[in-house]
């Protein structure tokens, strides 16, 4: 072929479907950019992004996650602003520039990358564009605040991300007043929550531990001392607690775990638990079980499928979410008013592991 | 239409935008879905008028469907590195039209295999360079070309509609033609019993 010029936005639709489809969804988004038909026709095309991440910090991070493992991370670099004042609007910050780069399955170089400049778009307008050819127009996955973000307001945050599934704090997130400012803010839009420190340094730690999220994870970079009492107060559908444990929590003088399983046997302990687990450097004996009546699953080697009534299980820290577990063997035992609970005990490295899972 | 006594043998004619028909086998063209449907069971009294692509297009496509006749079933597009060197020398020597053309019509034609490795090639274009350099090899449509296109898919759609019309006014008149033995039964019937009262009144 002689000239390289391609109608391509003027093609029947199945064509440049098909074009498409043969495409990356790095080199579709990099169409999409072209026109406003260009972006309608990758929308159109596009394959949903298994997962879309929002990173908040010194610059906007957006990550989506396909199903054959490609992987696009969109920074967008915000000029410093002259007054160097805290709580700027995010919607008036001025772009420097745009990089935007390709991944290829668990490979961390990068496979492509391009710069954009001069473009007149504001924050919003790329968070809304990439959310869009993504597929993604509803939610994000996760929306993530990191090192720098403080420095934004958290209204006009929350204006340009608009809703989202999962809320979470990187461990470089320094001040405690913004964490609380972000709680405050989005706990109402919140459907599951990770707290990376311990939550009763915050003043809202009783809000948080009465909302009825869909996942509640706390705990990772301190150790959380959770008392019987926090975990009585706790609404949650699933409630994971790293690193969470105090010796006391485990096998303490009143057998805090042992007390609030007796609890949920008598139906007096968070009705709407549906999985926990918790890890803890502590070793947790089995004594937790003192005094209550378990059968142990005949078929130990049989693999258990627990099915949650929400996407509240990661396929890992880059993948989608999803609504199952599987695992063998556990020790069952039996609510008040007829339901399953099975408890499973796991030791990974130094850290002791159970999950308790409440069947339907 | 000709037809030999060996259905491989069979050739049909095809007329093209200007008005010339030229011959093209019949294992050809039942690569193509659109002529398997509009015309494999039925059968065509005349040249098959496949009037909005030009005779050299056309020939083109042909060319391709007559080579792959003895090709395994398709099953799925094949890399382009996968290509045959005739593949290769059949997409090398066509100028940016006639590749655009050509993917026209064999879409419109529905010939899946064309189709795809012809896709297949644009995207491999494509692939590798940002945006900036994507703007140097995708032209964006102007308004004209837009209008065009719409008017183009507006024609068809009316086309289509008159279809659809054409075929429920035949099912109309077939429907109608089976009801009519009844309606006439039920008229028999009332005008006999109209007698029978208008003799009783009589009596």
């Amino acid at each position: 072929m002689t000239t390289k010029l391609i109608p391509l936005l003027v093609l029947p639709y199945l064509v440049y479907a098909k074009i498409f489809r043969y495409m990356n969804p790095y080199h579709q988004i990099s169409i999409s950019l072209l026109s406003k038909r260009a972006k309608a026709i990758v929308k159109t095309v596009n394959t949903k992004a298994e997962l879309i991440t929002c990173q908040i910090g010194i610059e906007i991070t957006i990550r989506a996650v396909w199903t054959n493992s490609t992987s696009t991370i969109t920074r967008i670099y915000l000029r410093s602003a002259q007054d160097k004042s805290f709580s700027r609007n995010l919607d008036d910050c001025e772009i420097e520039h745009v990089d935007f780069q390709r991944f290829e399955g668990r490979n961390l170089d990068i496979a492509e990358s391009q710069k954009w400049r001069n473009v007149s778009w504001r924050v919003k307008d790329w968070v809304d564009h990439f959310r869009d050819v993504v597929n993604k127009t509803e939610e994000f996955d996760i929306l993530r605040f990191g090192e720098g973000s403080h420095r934004y307001d958290v209204k006009s945050v929350r204006e340009i991300i608009g809703r989202f599934q999962q809320l979470t704090f990187n461990e470089s997130c320094p001040e405690e007043s913004f964490h609380q400012n972000v709680l405050v803010s989005f706990l109402p839009v919140t459907k599951q929550l990770v707290l990376t420190r311990d939550p009763h340094d915050n003043e809202i730690f009783e809000t948080v531990l009465r909302k009825k999220f869909d996942s509640l994870e706390i705990g990772s970079r301190n150790i959380f001392h959770c008392t019987l009492n926090d975990l009585l107060k706790m609404r949650s559908r699933c409630i994971i607690l790293n690193r969470a444990l105090s010796t006391d929590f485990i096998e303490g003088i009143k057998g805090n775990l042992n007390q609030f399983l007796k609890l949920w046997i008598q139906n007096k302990a968070n009705r709407n638990l549906e999985y926990m687990k918790i890890v803890s450097n502590e070793q947790i004996l089995r004594s937790i079980l003192e005094g209550i009546n378990y059968q142990r699953f005949a078929g130990v080697k049989e693999q258990r499928t627990f099915i949650h009534s929400k996407n509240v299980f990661s396929m890992g820290s880059t993948r989608a979410k999803v609504n199952y577990k599987k695992f063998q063997g556990g020790l069952d035992i039996r609510r008040c008013d007829g339901k399953v609970g099975t408890l499973h005990f796991d030791r990974r490295g130094n850290c002791s592991i159970i999950q308790f899972f409440v069947w339907n | 239409m000709t037809s030999p006594a060996s259905s491989s043998e069979v050739k049909y004619l095809i007329e093209s935008s200007e008005g010339n028909t030229f011959d093209v086998s019949g294992a050809a063209l039942r690569q193509s879905n659109t002529f398997n449907a509009m015309f494999l069971n039925i059968g065509a009294d005349g040249p098959i008028p496949f009037t909005d692509y030009n005779e050299a297009t056309l020939k083109k496509v042909f060319e391709y469907c007559e080579h792959s006749v003895n090709e395994e079933n398709y099953s799925g597009p094949k890399h382009q590195d996968d290509l045959s060197k005739w593949d290769l020398n059949f997409f090398n020597e066509m100028d940016q039209k006639m590749f655009i053309d050509v993917i026209n019509a064999s879409n419109f034609l529905d010939i899946e295999r064309l189709t795809s490795y012809c896709c297949e090639r644009i995207a491999r274009m494509l692939r590798g360079k940002n945006t900036q350099e994507m703007i140097k090899v995708i032209t964006l449509p102007t308004a004209e070309e837009l209008e065009a296109k719409q008017k183009v898919e507006e024609k068809k759609a009316a086309a289509a509609k008159k279809v659809a019309e054409k075929a429920a006014e035949t099912a109309e008149k077939t429907e109608t033609l089976e009801e009519l033995p009844v309606q006439q039964l039920v008229q028999t019937t009332r005008n006999k019993l109209t007698r029978k009262y208008l003799s009783f009144s009589n009596e």
